[in-house]
C-alpha cells in the first residue's frame, strides 16, 4: 500500500496501546477519550465535515493537523462538541480530554526562537523574468515573452512562489535550456547587454570580470572554483577558435543553467556548536527581501548593505523595506501577491459565457477589470493606507467601457483613471468586477462561491468539504420555475449535514446578489426582485453589499489576521505553521500599533524570527550527508 | 466472455474513411527508430482523463448483449467496438472520502490515499503510467509524456491544494508531474534533438552544473535534498538525450517534413487545442518517442464553457450538478459525448497507422476514465472506464464486462502493467489483475 495510510495505521495502534497502559495520564495523549466520544461521527464510519480524528492521532499526523486539534479543543471547551442531539461528554472525561489536548498542543508550540522550516525555492516564472530583466538588462516585456515559454509553476497554498510547488522536472530543465538560447540571442541583439556580458580577451581583466558577473548572477560572492570552471570553459571556446559571441554564449549558459542561479540558496552565518538556529547572512537576507517585495533580485543598494553586513541589523532591514516599497518594482505586490491572494488574477484566463454576457467581450472588460483590481491594491501599497481600504474604498479605477458597465458617468476612452464613487456600493474588493466575475459561473452568479470566497479569502475561514453525498440540489417539484434558486438552496440546507456550513456561506453570497455574473449592478424587476438579504446563524442581518461591508468591518481583526497570514505565506514561501500562531499574534499587534498600514505588516514580518533566521541542520543529518 | 459483435469490421470502415489514411505526413514519417524487444512492435499506454464524471444513463449499456447499441455517450466508439472494453463497477476506494473532485482525480491512476494539505506537503502515490515508464522509458527519447489543456490553478479548495486536481501523473508519492499544454512546445519537445544543433561545450556545461548541484546538496537541509535530486535527475536526462542525439543522427529529410507539421504558436480555441494535443500524442507514439502518456481534457472541477455544442449553454462542472433535471442532464451527456468523440478520433488516428501485423491502435492501451461517476453525487463507486486497443494482442477482444460491485480499479492498472510487460504482483489496493491477458 502506498501513501500515508500505511504509515498512520501502525502509529495509531501504537498510541492506543500506549494510552491503554498509562490510562488517565495526560502524557498518553487524547486517544481514549477521542475514541470513546468523537469517532462515531469523526471516524471511519462517518467522517463528518470531512474530519477523521482516528487518522490524526499519530504523532506526525497530530502535529501536521494541529489546527484541527486546536479547533476541536476550542469546540469542546465551548461546549459545542459533541453537538446538540449527541450524548453529552461527562465532565470528568471532558476535563481529561482537554488536559490531554492542551498537553500535546503546548508541546507543539515551539521555542519562540525557532524560525521554522525554510524550504529551498527555485526562481518562479515571474521571478525568473524579473531576474533576466535586472541581471541582463533586457526590457521587461521582452523578458516576459522569453519567460512565458516556461510552464506555469504549480501553486501551493494559493501562491506560485511556494517551496512546495516549485518542483523541477526534466520537462522544465529542457525548457530552461531552450529559453536560454533565446535569451542569448536577445542579449547579443542589445548593444548594452552584449557589451556587459562579452568576456574580455584572455588576460588579467578576465578573472575579475568573471567573478563580478558570477556574483551578480548567484546573488552572493562567487567562489574561486566557480570562477575557475568558467574560465576553463572560455579557454575551450578560444582553443577551438570560437569568437567573443561564442564566449558570451557559453559563459551565460553555464550561469543560467546552474543550480546557484535557478535556486534561491540561502546561506547563513557560521554555526557555533550546539546552536539550533542561525541568522541568515546579508546576501540571503537581501535576496529574501527583494524577491518578497519586488519578485526580483537585489539592487545595488541592497547588495551594498549585504556586503557590509548592515542588513543583519533589523533596523536597516526595515529601512530597506520601506525604501523598496516606494520603488516601482514593488508593483509586483499588486500583481503577484494581491492578484493571487484575492484571486483577481484569475480573471485573466477565466471564461464567462459569450452569449449570456456579451458585454464582457464586446466591451473588452477583461483587462480593465484586472487593472481596476490591481490599481486598488497598488494604491494600498503606494499610499501606505490601512489594509481595510481593501474592504471599503471611496474610489475605484475605470476606463470608459468599464465605467459604462458600472453605470458611472463622465468617463471616456480606453485609459484607466481614478474616480471618486457616489456611494458605498462599489468601492473595495466586494465591488470589483474581476472578483465578482471570478466567483461566478459562466452563465450565472453563485452565492455559494461568493460566500465561500468571502469566508476563505477575506476571513481565513475555509469552509470544510461537503460530506461525500453532498452536491445534490433536490429537483424542483412541479416544474422549473416553481421554486427560486434561493428556495431550493434553502431546502438543501434543511439537510443538517449541509446546513451547518451553508448557513455561514450562503448569506454572505446572497448579500452580493445585486451584482450579476460579470459585476454589473442590477435592481431586479417586480416579478423577479433581487433578494440580497443574508441572515447569519448568529442572527445578524447582512443587507446588500453595503451591509456586507459593514459586517466585514466589524470583523476587521479576522481580516487583518488573514491578510498577515497570506503575506507571511507569500514572503516566506511557506504558510504559517501551528507553531507560528503566537508570532502571528505579536506581528498583528505591531501592525495594529500603526493603524494596520500596509508597511506596518511588511515591517513586522521582515523583523520577525522566521524571516531572519533558519534552523541549523540537526547533527544526525551531518553524518548521513 | 462475450464474443465481439462484428469482428474486424473496422478495417472496412477505415478503408472507407480514406481521408484519415491519406494524410501525407503519416507516410513521410517513417519510424524514427526501430523498436521493441525481439523485433515485435512495443506496446504503448495512453491514459486520457475527463473531468467531472459522466452521466450513468448515457454511459452504461442496458445489458451485456453484444448486439445492444452503445448508449448515447459511447456511440462514437461504435466503429471501434471490437477493441473496446467497457468495464463496469470499478472503484477507487481510497478516494471515497476527502472531497468531491481533487482527491478523486489525482489518485485515479494510483489508487493511493491523498494527503489533505494546502500544498506544502502534497502526497499521493506513484501512478501506473510512471511505474510503466520506469520499465519501458529507457528505450525511448522521453520516458513519458504528460499533456493537458488547463494550466495548474492557484487555490486551496476545501482544504486541498487544487494542484491535486490538475495532476493525474505522479513520478513518486511526493512528485506530481507537470503537464505540457502548449501544442507547439509539446511538438518541439518530441523533436528537440532534431531541431537543436550540437554545441561543443554543452557536455562540459552540464558536467559543471551537475557538480555544482552535488556541492549544494551537501550543504542544504535534509528535506531540501530532494529538490536538488530532481535537478540532478533532470540534468542527467538532458545528458542522456544529448548522447542519444549523437548516436542516432536524423535523416535531414525528416526535418523538412517536421517543419510543416509544427503546430502554430500559442493556444487555439478549446476544440482545436484538444485535437492538436492529441495529434502530438499520436505523433509521439508513431515515432516511438515515448511509449507512455497521460492527457487531461481539463482540470478537475473544470467549468469549461461548452456552449459551442448544440443544446449546451454553460460550463461543464455546473452541468455535472444536474440535480436530476432533464435539460441539464441532456447537456451534461452531450459534453460527455463530445469527449468520447475526441477519444474515438484519437483511436482512429492510431488505427490508421499500420504497425506489425495490425495497427498502432492494436499495439496500444488507451484508457479513458474519469475520477467520479455521476457528477451530481461525486460518486466514486462506479467509475466510467473504457479501455481501447489490444495491447499488442494481449487484451481480450471488445466486450462489456460487469464486475462485482466495488471492484478495485487498481486491478485494471495491474493488468495494464502486465500488458506493458512490467512485472508486478500488486498495485495500489489490488493484488489480482482484473483482465485475463493472452500470452504473445
Amino acid at each position: 500500500m502506498d501513501g500515508p495510510m500505511a504509515a498512520r495505521i501502525p502509529s495509531l495502534l501504537w498510541i492506543l496501546t500506549c494510552t491503554a497502559s498509562t490510562a488517565g495520564a495526560q502524557e498518553g495523549g487524547p486517544g481514549p477519550w477521542v475514541e470513546a466520544h468523537c469517532l462515531r461521527c469523526h471516524g471511519p464510519e462517518r467522517a463528518r465535515a470531512g474530519i477523521r480524528l482516528d487518522l490524526l492521532l499519530g504523532e506526525e499526523a497530530f502535529s501536521r493537523e494541529a489546527r484541527v486539534w486546536d479547533l476541536a479543543r476550542e469546540l469542546v471547551a465551548a461546549g459545542e462538541m459533541p453537538p446538540a442531539g449527541e450524548p453529552p461528554l461527562p465532565e470528568a472525561d471532558r476535563r481529561a480530554l482537554l488536559a490531554a489536548l492542551d498537553h500535546r498542543l503546548k508541546a507543539l508550540a515551539a521555542d519562540p526562537r525557532d524560525p521554522g522550516p525554510a524550504p529551498l525555492r527555485r526562481l518562479g516564472r515571474t521571478e525568473y523574468r524579473n531576474t533576466l530583466r535586472d541581471l541582463l538588462g533586457l526590457p521587461g516585456d521582452l523578458a516576459w515573452r522569453l519567460a512565458e515559454a516556461l510552464p506555469r509553476d504549480a501553486p501551493s497554498d494559493g501562491f506560485d512562489n511556494q517551496g512546495a510547488g516549485l518542483t523541477l522536472s526534466p520537462l522544465l530543465l529542457e525548457r530552461y535550456q531552450d529559453v536560454t538560447e533565446e535569451i542569448l540571442d536577445a542579449v547579443l541583439a542589445l548593444p548594452a547587454s552584449r557589451k556587459a556580458w562579452t568576456p574580455p580577451v584572455s588576460g588579467a581583466g578576465r578573472r575579475a570580470w568573471a567573478e563580478e558577473r558570477l556574483s551578480l548572477a548567484f546573488r552572493r560572492p562567487a567562489r574561486p572554483a566557480e570562477v575557475e570552471a568558467r574560465l576553463a570553459l572560455l579557454d575551450r571556446v578560444e582553443a577551438r577558435g570560437g569568437d567573443a559571441a561564442e564566449g558570451l554564449r557559453v559563459f551565460l549558459r553555464s550561469l543560467l543553467l546552474s543550480p546557484s542561479f535557478l535556486f534561491k540558496v540561502e546561506s547563513a552565518l557560521p554555526e557555533r556548536p550546539g546552536q539550533r538556529w542561525r541568522l541568515l547572512d546579508g546576501y540571503a537576507l537581501a535576496a529574501r527581501l527583494s524577491y518578497f517585495l519586488w519578485a526580483a533580485p537585489p539592487d545595488e543598494a541592497l547588495r551594498r548593505d549585504a556586503a557590509t553586513g548592515a542588513l543583519l541589523d533589523p533596523e536597516t532591514l526595515a529601512a530597506q523595506a520601506r525604501r523598496m516599497l516606494a520603488d516601482p518594482r514593488a508593483r509586483s505586490l499588486a500583481e503577484d501577491f494581491g492578484g493571487q491572494w484575492l484571486g483577481y488574477r484569475r480573471i485573466l484566463d477565466q471564461a464567462t459565457d459569450v452569449r449570456v454576457y456579451k458585454d464582457f467581450y464586446r466591451k473588452g472588460l477583461r483587462r480593465p477589470m484586472y487593472e481596476e483590481a490591481r490599481l486598488l491594491f497598488q494604491t494600498l501599497v503606494e499610499e501606505d493606507a490601512p489594509v481595510f481600504l481593501l474592504l471599503d474604498a471611496p474610489f475605484t479605477f475605470v476606463n470608459g467601457p468599464l465605467a459604462e458597465h458600472y453605470g458611472l458617468p463622465g468617463v471616456e476612452g480606453p485609459k484607466m483613471r481614478r474616480v471618486e464613487l457616489p456611494d458605498r456600493r462599489r468601492g473595495g474588493v466586494l465591488g470589483l468586477g474581476a472578483i465578482l466575475t471570478a466567483t461566478s459561473y459562466p452563465t450565472r452568479t453563485s452565492p455559494v462561491l461568493r460566500g465561500a470566497w468571502v469566508l476563505e479569502t477575506l476571513l481565513g475561514q475555509p469552509p470544510p468539504p461537503p460530506p461525500p453525498n453532498a452536491g445534490i440540489l433536490s429537483s424542483p417539484e412541479g416544474g422549473e420555475s416553481s421554486r427560486s434558486f434561493r428556495e431550493r438552496l434553502e431546502a438543501h440546507r434543511a439537510d443538517p449535514a449541509c446546513a451547518s456550513c451553508h448557513a455561514r456561506i450562503d448569506p454572505l453570497g446572497f448579500a452580493l446578489e445585486n451584482f450579476d455574473g460579470i459585476g454589473r449592478w442590477r435592481e431586479g424587476t417586480e416579478e423577479e426582485p433581487i433578494d440580497s438579504l443574508g441572515l447569519l446563524p448568529d442572527g445578524s442581518r447582512v443587507q446588500g453589499p453595503v451591509g456586507l461591508k459593514d459586517w466585514l468591518l466589524e470583523h476587521r481583526e479576522d481580516f487583518a489576521r488573514t491578510f498577515l497570514e497570506r503575506l507571511f505565506t507569500y514572503g516566506l514561501g511557506r504558510p504559517p505553521a501551528f507553531e507560528d500562531r503566537h508570532r502571528i499574534q505579536t506581528m498583528l499587534e505591531r501592525a495594529g500599533d500603526r493603524d494596520y498600514r500596509f508597511s506596518a505588516f511588511v515591517e513586522a514580518l521582515v523583523r520577525s524570527v522566521p524571516f531572519r533566521y533558519v534552523r541549523c541542520r540537526p547533527p544526525e543529518e551531518e553524518s548521513r550527508g | 466472455m462475450i464474443p465481439p459483435s462484428r469482428p474486424w469490421t473496422r478495417r472496412r470502415l477505415l478503408r472507407g474513411a480514406g481521408a484519415v489514411l491519406a494524410l501525407p505526413w503519416l507516410e513521410a514519417l517513417a519510424p524514427l527508430r526501430a523498436a521493441g524487444p525481439g523485433g515485435a512492435p512495443p506496446v504503448r499506454l495512453a491514459c486520457l482523463f475527463m473531468p467531472n464524471g459522466a452521466l450513468p444513463r448515457g454511459w452504461w449499456p442496458r445489458d451485456e448483449e453484444p448486439s445492444t447499441p452503445l448508449p448515447t455517450i459511447l456511440e462514437p466508439l461504435e466503429p471501434l467496438r471490437d477493441r473496446l472494453l467497457l468495464l463496469r463497477n470499478l472503484c477507487n476506494r481510497n478516494a471515497f472520502e476527502g472531497e468531491g473532485h481533487y482527491v478523486k482525480t489525482t489518485s485515479l491512476l494510483s489508487g493511493a490515499r491523498v494527503r489533505k494539505t494546502g500544498g506544502r506537503d502534497v502526497r499521493c502515490g506513484t501512478t501506473v503510467d510512471q511505474v510503466a515508464a520506469r520499465h519501458v522509458g529507457r528505450h525511448t527519447l522521453l520516458p513519458s509524456l504528460e499533456l493537458g489543456i488547463d494550466p495548474p490553478t492557484s487555490r486551496v479548495d476545501m482544504g486541498y491544494s487544487t494542484l491535486y486536481g490538475s495532476h493525474v501523473s505522479w513520478a513518486a508519492p511526493d512528485r506530481p508531474l507537470p503537464k505540457e499544454i502548449v501544442p507547439r512546445r509539446a511538438f518541439d519537445r518530441l523533436f528537440r534533438r532534431v531541431r537543436s544543433a550540437a554545441r561543443p561545450e554543452d557536455p562540459f556545461i552540464l558536467d559543471l552544473v551537475l557538480e555544482e548541484a552535488r556541492g549544494l546538496r551537501r550543504v542544504v537541509g535534509y528535506e531540501d535534498r530532494h529538490r536538488l535530486d530532481e535537478y540532478l535527475e533532470s540534468v542527467r536526462a538532458l545528458e542522456e538525450r544529448l548522447a542519444r542525439a549523437e548516436r542516432e543522427p536524423v535523416n535531414p529529410m525528416h526535418l523538412e517534413h517536421l517543419e510543416g507539421l509544427r503546430p502554430p504558436e500559442g493556444i487555439p480555441a478549446f476544440p482545436e487545442h484538444v485535437r492538436l494535443m492529441l495529434e502530438v500524442l499520436v505523433l509521439a507514439f508513431r515515432t516511438d518517442t515515448t511509449r507512455v502518456a497521460t492527457f487531461m481534457f481539463g482540470n478537475s472541477v473544470s467549468g469549461r464553457n461548452f456552449s459551442f455544442l448544440d443544446g449546451v449553454e454553460g460550463g461543464f462542472h455546473p452541468y455535472s450538478h444536474h440535480e436530476g433535471r432533464e435539460d441539464k442532464m441532456a447537456a451534461y451527456e452531450r459534453i460527455n459525448r463530445w469527449h468520447v468523440e475526441q477519444l474515438a478520433w484519437f483511436c482512429q488516428r492510431l488505427d490508421a497507422i499500420p504497425e506489425g501485423d495490425g495497427t498502432l491502435l492494436d499495439q496500444s492501451l488507451v484508457l479513458f476514465a474519469s475520477g467520479i461517476g455521476d457528477g451530481n453525487a461525486h460518486d466514486p463507486k462506479c467509475l466510467p472506464v473504457a479501455l481501447l486497443g489490444r495491447g499488442g494482442g494481449r487484451l481480450p477482444r471488445g466486450q462489456y464486462q460487469v464486475f462485482p460491485k466495488q471492484t478495485p480499479l487498481c486491478g485494471l492498472h495491474l493488468s495494464l502493467l502486465h500488458a506493458m510487460g512490467v512485472p508486478a504482483d500488486s498495485f495500489g489496493d489490488a493484488s489480482t489483475p482484473l483482465l485475463k491477458l493472452r500470452q504473445t
